[in-house]
């Protein structure tokens, strides 16, 4: 395991996986704790950061409900065909 | 070269979004945006025979879009034409309350930032198509439609290890698109 906090590629790794909500707790310590040794992965998770917040807030999605009606009336156009 | 296959159940799943975010930059109104979408999807449908594989189904799918685009702008056009209402700017009545109901409207305040997110919309997707097709595509499932990690390598057929090797690929190459084409990256 502490192997980990010197390896960039496994900082990374883990950085990447917490943008998605799936880094375990070792595995936040490791980006937490190489970001203090290493610079340039410091940066990498500033970038990583800073791109989730701007694809979590500024893309427009769809609900849940209109994509449903969406498939809801290609569906009845497949079954008209 | 392989040829591309259609998927129409999966159309929505994969593309609303994408075609979504396509057409509100563009028409900028949220009903009229999935109308189009819903207009383009049928349309593909019915001429999915049409489709011959040479390009990838999301790039047949917004070619079509593009014509459901312009199409919607012919129309409203040609409605606006033929209603035209001229109006008496100059009615001695009506001078002095032009003006003031023309005052920016307090409801426009974040108009501003409803634009920067749009175009933030569209430079980010426009950076999406410089990727590599399949890193695109499981990126976009990922982060954009929030695909499960399993489902998506059941989809393509990889490890979690291959997944977050393409995910990572795809962040950095992200990244650096942006800090090329938005201003504040």
């Amino acid at each position: 395991m502490i192997f980990k906090f010197f390896n960039c590629e496994e900082a990374c790794l883990a950085c990447d996986k917490a943008q998605y909500e799936e880094a375990k707790f070792l595995e936040k310590l490791v980006v937490r704790l190489h970001g203090l040794i290493c610079k340039s992965c410091r940066k990498y998770n500033q970038d990583n950061y800073e791109l989730t917040q701007k694809l979590n807030s500024k893309i427009s999605k769809l609900s849940k409900e209109e994509k449903l009606n969406l498939q809801r009336k290609l569906e009845a156009e497949m079954k008209n065909q | 070269m392989s040829k591309n296959l259609l998927d129409p159940d999966k159309w929505v799943s994969r593309y609303a979004n994408y075609l979504y975010n396509y057409t509100i930059v563009r028409v900028n109104n949220h009903e009229v945006a999935q109308d189009i979408v819903s207009e383009t999807f049928l349309a593909a449908y019915r001429a999915k025979d049409n489709f011959k594989g040479k390009s990838a189904e999301r790039t047949w799918l917004v070619a079509i879009l593009k014509h459901k685009i312009i199409d919607h702008y012919r129309m409203k056009n040609s409605i606006k034409g033929s209603a035209e209402v001229n109006v008496d700017w100059y009615d001695d009545e009506n001078t002095e309350d032009w003006f003031e109901d023309r005052v920016d409207d307090y409801k426009n305040k974040n108009i501003g930032e409803e634009i920067e997110n749009r175009e933030l919309g569209k430079a980010i997707y426009a950076c999406l198509d410089t990727l590599d097709e399949k890193h695109a595509e499981i990126f976009r499932l990922r982060t954009i439609e929030n695909y499960d990690t399993e489902a998506i390598c059941n989809e393509f057929d990889i490890t979690p290890s291959n997944l977050w090797v393409i995910i990572h690929r795809a962040r950095k190459a992200m990244v650096e698109c942006l800090k090329q084409s938005w201003y504040d990256f």
